[in-house]
């Protein structure tokens, strides 16, 4: 389980210095994939960046689950240098013989791209490489930051799929950032909402619906609903 | 993609056979004491290959300059890195590093060979340290340049120490590496002569300033030649193709 509860943030120093986060406290139980959107400058990606213990939490506390951390960051972020399967197999450290690095790429959709370098694929197989390599790990908490975005509708829809298959294999602690009120819709087990500045939980919704049955019509209608709670809550968008 | 080491042996030596074509034609114009033919010199540098004269002082020399590169890459590379990564060392030491920096060589050996005696050890030494600063330099901006991207992935990932300084950190420090080395082994061998010329009995260096007193150019191109051909040599053979492999991951999508 992860347990967030920040009761203020700053980002930069002295006079730059901005309240990015207020109160927000939330948890993400075992095995649950929860949604985080709102607004673009709302500290969604800091709170994710906390979590990550990429920057320093100034007053709060968050518990991460005890074990493996992945992520999948807004850009790939794999070395350049490696070939995809060697990124995979330098996050999985010291046990990578219990891992079948072949049969991953494959079920990633990057059959035979494992010896290509990161330059040679294409954005979304970049990101199906990423995904590859954070559940190569058997993470106790996964981290995802728009993992979809800036890709095509199609390429879009095909890498949730991917996502969801390969999650559904084996559920993880999930916290994803999202923009796409669609996508939470279909993925998540609760989205919630952040906005204003400091930003603070605006709304929240729980999702109980198996997400294998949810069809165009239900996320559909979801993400208008959402949509219409964040218009209430946070005018002037 | 085939034809391309080809095209560059072609241009090699089409470049190396006009630079000796001009020295041929110089070399009719003027006293052939003070600037003998491309020929001459090669019989001079044949024949001291042959007695073993050459040979003996060509590897003297490379030993040298082998010595003092490995020494300045490892404690350069350490320093700089250490510096570019640390905010607060560099804001100590840069002073120093400039110091270090503008010291002139002969200053360096002269003073190397007085407090540590006429010894290998302070040759080598006296060129390491005159190298040791440019690598710092060199390496400190390519630390300050690293990508912080990987740094944090390597983070979340927990990529081991070693993990990260060969698969992160290097890997990026790579074309700071090849500039160091490229100017460096250059710079070094040219010290190295300089140190034997002052402290050694044997070398390149010994061995031009010996022909320097006997005035026999031949002698002096025969030997400093031989060296500029093994270094050549090094360049292509060595450095080049490593660097190629270094970048391969580059030229992939061009």
């Amino acid at each position: 389980m992860l347990k967030v509860e920040i009761n203020s943030q700053a980002l930069g120093h002295g006079e730059k210095k901005v309240d990015v986060l207020a109160r927000v406290t939330f948890r993400v139980d075992t095995g649950r994939l929860i949604c985080l959107t709102g607004p673009s400058g709302c500290g969604k990606t800091t709170l994710l960046r906390l979590v990550l213990g990429l920057e320093t939490l100034d007053d709060g506390s968050i518990v991460v689950p005890s074990g493996r951390v992945a992520a999948v960051f807004q850009e790939p972020r794999l070395l350049p240098w490696r070939s995809v399967e060697d990124n995979i197999r330098l996050a999985l450290g010291s046990n990578k013989e219990r891992v079948d690095i072949g049969s991953l790429i494959d079920r990633v959709g990057l059959a035979g791209k494992g010896r290509n370098f990161p330059g040679e694929l294409s954005l979304g197989q970049a990101r199906r490489a990423a995904l590859a390599r954070a559940f190569a790990v058997a993470p106790d908490l996964l981290l995802l930051d728009e993992p979809f975005a800036s890709l095509d509708q199609e390429t879009a829809m095909r890498l949730r799929e991917t996502l969801m298959s390969v999650w559904s294999r084996r559920p993880t602690t999930t916290l994803m950032v999202t923009h796409d009120l669609v996508e939470a819709a279909q993925l998540a087990d609760e989205v919630i909402v952040l906005g204003g500045r400091p930003a603070t939980i605006v709304a929240r919704r729980v999702l109980a619906w198996d997400r294998r049955q949810r069809d165009a019509a239900y996320t559909a209608e979801v993400a208008a609903q959402l949509a219409e709670v964040m218009r209430a809550a946070l005018p002037g968008l | 993609m085939r034809a391309e080491p080809l095209a560059r042996l072609g241009w090699f030596v089409a470049s190396f056979s006009a630079l000796v074509l001009v020295w041929a034609i110089v070399s009719t114009l003027v006293d052939q004491r003070y600037l003998p033919s491309p020929g001459a010199v090669l019989t001079v540098m044949l024949a001291e290959t042959a007695d073993g004269d050459l040979p003996f002082h060509l590897s003297m020399t490379l030993m040298r300059v082998a010595f003092a590169f490995v020494l300045a890459m490892a404690i350069g590379g350490a320093i700089g890195m250490a510096l570019g990564a640390r905010a607060r060392l560099d804001r100590f030491f840069l002073p120093w590093l400039i110091v270090a920096l503008n010291l002139p060589a002969l200053v360096v050996i002269v003073l190397s060979y007085i407090w540590f005696g006429l010894t290998e050890a302070a040759a080598i030494g006296a060129v390491a340290v005159n190298k040791i600063p440019m690598v710092a330099a060199t390496l400190r901006e390519g630390t300050r340049a690293l990508d912080p991207l990987y740094s944090e992935m390597a983070k979340v990932f927990r990529f081991s120490w070693v993990a990260r300084l060969r698969h992160v950190v290097l890997p990026q420090l790579q074309p700071y590496y090849a500039a160091a080395a490229r100017s460096g082994i250059a710079l070094i061998w040219k010290i190295v002569l300089v140190v034997e010329l002052l402290g050694r009995s044997n070398g390149i260096g010994f061995q031009v300033h010996l022909y320097f007193q006997m005035f026999d150019v031949a002698g002096i191109l025969a030997y400093a030649l031989a060296f500029v051909l093994v270094m050549l040599a090094i360049d292509g053979l060595l450095l080049q193709p490593f660097e190629r492999h270094a970048r391969r991951w580059r030229t992939v999508n061009a």
